[in-house]
Order: C-alpha cells, then sequence, then structure tokens
C-alpha cells in the first residue's frame, strides 16, 4: 500500500513541490496503478530471472569516434548557452 | 604527547577505499564521442550524452575488455551474467537525471590485492558512465556565486569504481594499496592513472574502534585526495580528529568531509539528508551483458606483464637488486626502456644507474618526461659500450647525457662532432701532466714536501686541461710518475 508520507518523499527527491491536495489525489491515482501492477505478481515466474531476458546476444559497439553533431548544432537545445557552456541557475547545494 | 600516543595505541584504524579508475578507451562507454582530454567545452558532446530524448545507450566493447582485465588482474570473479541498472539524483553534472551504473549483479565480484604481505579484498568493481564538469561562475567556488556552466566533455566517459572491503588498517598501507592498484591498470594499459588528473580518484572510507573490539565505528566518506601523499595525509588527519571525538565522549557523525591539500585539514560537505536515496532500477534500454568463458579466457591469453611478475623477473633475469627493480617497476616507462636497452648491453647495472641516475635527473631538471626524450635504449646501452671500453670517460658520458636526450643522437655522432673521444695515448696525456706540473711551482714543492692530498689538486686540474677527455687512470699512473721524480 503506497502512503502520502512515500508519496512526498517521492516527490521531493524528484524536486516536485505538491500541495496537500495533489499528494492525496496522487496516493490514491498511484495506489490503484500499484495495485493493478500487483496482480502480475501471481503469475508463476519461477524459473525465470535475467537469465531469460539474456538469451537475445548483448548488442556492442566497436571502440570507434563517430561525431555526427557539431556543438554549435547541439547547444540550440539549450534554454542557456555561454560561451560553449551550458548555463544553469545558481546551484543551493552539493547534493551529491 | 604523551596522551595522544597513548590514544593512538588505544583505537584501531579501519580504512575502505573506492577508487574510480577513468579506462582508457578512445570513445564513450554508451555513445560513439571521443574521450581525448583537453578539448574545448562540449566538443565531445552528442545526444546520447547529453541525455537528449529518444536516444539509445550502445556498450563500447572495449570498455567491457578492459573491465575483465581489471577483474582478472585483481583476482575478482567475473560475472557470467551483470547487468546496468539507473542511479538517480539531480546535480546539473548528470543531463539525464540518472547515472548508468551497476547495482547488484557487478561486472567482477569478490577479489583481492596482496599490500605489504597483506591480503586487502576487493568487494567488487563495476562498471559506470563518468559525470561532467561544472564551473561555478561569479565566485571562487560554490558559494556565492550567480550561476553555473557546464562541460559534458566528460559525461558518459567510462569508469570503473573499485571497492575493497575494510580491511586497511593504516593510512600507509591505504596509501600502498592505491599505489599497487594505480601501477597494475597502467600496466594493463587501461588507465594513465594519474590522480592529479582525475584519471584515478580516491575516496577512502574511515572509522575507528577500540583495539580488540569487533564492531565496525561510525565511518566518515573522505574526498578530494589529488595525491597519494594526500591520501595519506587525509586519513591521518581523519584519525586524530575521531579519536578527538571520541576520547571527549562525543560519537563519529557518518557524513562525507571533502579534503583540502593546501590547509591540511578536512570540512564536512553540505548535503540533504535524502541524497543518498538513489532508488536504481534496472536500466531498460541495455540488455544483461553475457559474458561467456570464451571471452574471459582470450583476454587471460592476452594478459600483459603486471607489477610483480615484472618485479620477480627483473631480479631473476638481470640480477638486480631490490631496489633497483622496484624502481623499474613502480615507473613503467623506465622498465620498459631498461626492457629495451637489456637486449643491446649485458651491463645491467650501469643500464640501471644511468636510468635512474643522471637521465632521470636531466629530465627531472629539465621538466621532461622520459617519452619525450629522443633517447633510444640502443643508443644508451652503446653509450655505456663506449665507457666500458674506454672510448668515453663516464664523465664525458655524463655530459653527453642531455644531448642524447634531446636530439637523440647516438653517443659516438656527438663524441664525433665535439672531439670528445678519450684520449689515452701516454705521450699526450704526459705532455698535460708535464704541463700541470710546470704551472704550479708551490704545489709541487708543497706536494714534495709530504702533502699528499694534493695529488688530487694535479688530477683535476690536468682532467681540466684535457676538457675531460684524458683517460683517467693514465693521467693517475703517469702525474704519480712525474711528481716523485
Amino acid at each position: 500500500m503506497i502512503t502520502e508520507e512515500t508519496v512526498s518523499h517521492v516527490a521531493k527527491l524528484a524536486r516536485l513541490e505538491l500541495t496537500p491536495e495533489e499528494t492525496q489525489r496522487y496516493t490514491q491515482e498511484l495506489s490503484k496503478i500499484l495495485h493493478l501492477v500487483d496482480e502480475l505478481s501471481e503469475l508463476d515466474l519461477s524459473g525465470s530471472d535475467l537469465e531469460l531476458d539474456s538469451k537475445q546476444p548483448t548488442l556492442f559497439r566497436a571502440d570507434e569516434v563517430k561525431q555526427a553533431y557539431d556543438r554549435e548544432h547541439l547547444m540550440k537545445n539549450a534554454p542557456q548557452e555561454e560561451d560553449g557552456f551550458f548555463r544553469v541557475p545558481r546551484i543551493l547545494d552539493e547534493g551529491n | 604527547m604523551a596522551s595522544a600516543v597513548a590514544a593512538q595505541t588505544k583505537y584501531e584504524t579501519v580504512i575502505g577505499l573506492e577508487i574510480h579508475v577513468q579506462l582508457k578507451t578512445a570513445t564513450k562507454l554508451f555513445c560513439s564521442c571521443p574521450t581525448r582530454f583537453g578539448a574545448e567545452q562540449n566538443r565531445n558532446t552528442c545526444p546520447i550524452c547529453l541525455g537528449n530524448p529518444g536516444v539509445l545507450p550502445v556498450l563500447n566493447r572495449q570498455a567491457v575488455d578492459f573491465a575483465i582485465l581489471a577483474g582478472l588482474a585483481l583476482n575478482c570473479e567475473i560475472a557470467p551474467l551483470t547487468k546496468f541498472d539507473r542511479k538517480q539524483y539531480f546535480y546539473p553534472d548528470l543531463p539525464k537525471g540518472y547515472q548508468i551504473s551497476q547495482y547488484d549483479r557487478p561486472i567482477c565480484g569478490m577479489g583481492y590485492l596482496e599490500v605489504m604481505g597483506q591480503k586487502i579484498r576487493i568487494t567488487r568493481a563495476h562498471l559506470e558512465e563518468d559525470a561532467g564538469k561544472l564551473v561555478h561562475a561569479g565566485a571562487a567556488g560554490l558559494a556565492g556565486s550567480t550561476h553555473s556552466l557546464v562541460d559534458l566533455n566528460r559525461a558518459g566517459v567510462p569508469l570503473l569504481e573499485i571497492v575493497s572491503e575494510p580491511d586497511i588498517r593504516s593510512s600507509e598501507q591505504a596509501r600502498a594499496y592505491a599505489e599497487t592498484l594505480r601501477n597494475i591498470v597502467r600496466y594493463l594499459g587501461i588507465c594513465d592513472g594519474n590522480l592529479e588528473e582525475g584519471s584515478l580518484r580516491c575516496d577512502a572510507n574511515v572509522s575507528i574502534r577500540p583495539m580488540g573490539a569487533t564492531e565496525y565505528g561510525t565511518k566518515a566518506e573522505l574526498k578530494n585526495m589529488n595525491s597519494f601523499r594526500s591520501i595519506q595525509r587525509a586519513i591521518d588527519y581523519e584519525v586524530q580528529r575521531q579519536i578527538e571525538i571520541v576520547e571527549s565522549g562525543e560519537r563519529v557523525v557518518q557524513e562525507s568531509r571533502l579534503w583540502n591539500d593546501a590547509t591540511g585539514t578536512s570540512a564536512p560537505m553540505r548535503s540533504k539528508e535524502e541524497a543518498h536515496d538513489y532508488r536504481y532500477f534496472p536500466e531498460p534500454d541495455l540488455r544483461p551483458l553475457v559474458i561467456p568463458v570464451e571471452w574471459i579466457n582470450d583476454l587471460k591469453a592476452k594478459m600483459p606483464e603486471l607489477p610483480e611478475q615484472r618485479l620477480a623477473r627483473l631480479k631473476d633475469q638481470f640480477g638486480l637488486s631490490d631496489y633497483d627493480a622496484s624502481v623499474l617497476v613502480e615507473f613503467k616507462e623506465l622498465g620498459d626502456f631498461f626492457d629495451e636497452a637489456a637486449e643491446y648491453t649485458t651491463h645491467y647495472k650501469a643500464l640501471t644507474n644511468w636510468l635512474m641516475g643522471d637521465i632521470t635527473g636531466y629530465l627531472k631538471s629539465s621538466q621532461k618526461k622520459l617519452e619525450d626524450s629522443k633517447l633510444t635504449p640502443k643508443a644508451l646501452a652503446e653509450m655505456i659500450a663506449m665507457v666500458d671500453s674506454s672510448k668515453i670517460s663516464t664523465a664525458i658520458a655524463k655530459k653527453l647525457i642531455p644531448d642524447m636526450v634531446e636530439t637523440g643522437k647516438s653517443a659516438e655522432a656527438l663524441v664525433e662532432e665535439q672531439g670528445l673521444a678519450q684520449v689515452s695515448d701516454e705521450g699526450e696525456i704526459r705532455k698535460i701532466c708535464e704541463q700541470v706540473i710546470a704551472d704550479n711551482p708551490d704545489n709541487v714543492a708543497q706536494f714534495r714536501a709530504g702533502k699528499e692530498k694534493l695529488f688530487g689538486f694535479f688530477v683535476g686540474q690536468a682532467m681540466k686541461l684535457s676538457r675531460g677527455k684524458a683517460n683517467p687512470e693514465l693521467v693517475n699512473r703517469l702525474m704519480g710518475e712525474l711528481l716523485k721524480q
């Protein structure tokens, strides 16, 4: 069961600000979704593991440099640019 | 001080190290961007490492090779099946909002490293992508900055994080462990192993406990040590700090601390309580990685010589002393040079002396690395042969070293050019000695009156007059004869 505390905690980790009403609503909605997903756990999956998903060969890339985009092009997606850097707002905490 | 010493023997230090090894691949872990150091900001980026929507990571096979090689050298079990996971946190150096790392199925499992005669167990080693770099604008550091600038050239560069068990018991041993590991990754050719430039990064988990206790104390995590010396210093400082806390009846707080090498102190890093809730989950964009035994065996067959093996071989094959062999192991390029030169000479002792003495000395004083030197192993071997056959004196050989390093010319060519060949002609040397005697009548009188210490003076003058070219043995003999007349 999902609680309002869990929703608040996850919202905080995801840097989302929720009103008390929103927290309540999301708790209910997420509970319903999780309940639905819970039905999957009733399936008998014994004998299957990561191995089941590993039958397909792993895809690799050779260690060869390829550069298809130049910086100017890539920078067009940046909200703010400064001298070839991405410019971001002031950081308030070391975080990690 | 007596109480400080008592306190130090009252407690046992417990250290575990986490070392990030930047793998020397040409491209990033999940995209084909170059990893070349020193490129202009954000030149080594693409939609994948910038975390643009809809892109998919594709694993670099070379990085996996390197991780397996490291695992084998560290006596680790290589996982037949491994996978990648997302580690989530928010920081602008991480464009996707998560780092692709490995959580519960690392590529390398339990291993160990022998350090100072003791086994230090390795918990695991896993592959992950590096983050970008931030420049804080408007102030010297983060504090007071108005905004930050992000360079993502390093984002996505492959790292192997090697985690030790808390088996290390002193700062000295921690340093030795880090140095041993550095040597191994350099011998494997998978990392530059440069702490100053950050291709090797070392964090230390440090705690103390009463001598004889079995439970661990609360640990602090030390970061930002940029040299092997600072690893040792930071741990020493931390141990002392924790002893003082415990001795005064307080408790050690679990925290991350940033080492400041200039002040020789560390301070806690500011961080939010919940920063360590990474909500790992399997990376859905990458298939689990299957590593067949053949792949591992193939790499085992290609395994280069490791430091420990080279040490044994240098002593065995060439009869080098413990010290000489360990220097040649520690400085890999020097060892490589020795091995090559040893194909052209059997005078191994002279080879190590020249390499570790004059050549290293000259490189140091001219701030060069052996890679920048034009001196070839063959040319050094030839020079040694010229000294051994008295074609040139040791003094002349010493003078030749800088030119050989700078120009790459052979000793023979330089001797020819500068007219430095050793003079072993008795008649010529006799003339020089007679000249010295004629020029210094007072000293001659004193010598003949019994002041025999002056003999060295006469020999020195004769060598000087010959511009170092006279055969010293002949000078000694002839000068002796002439002075006694």
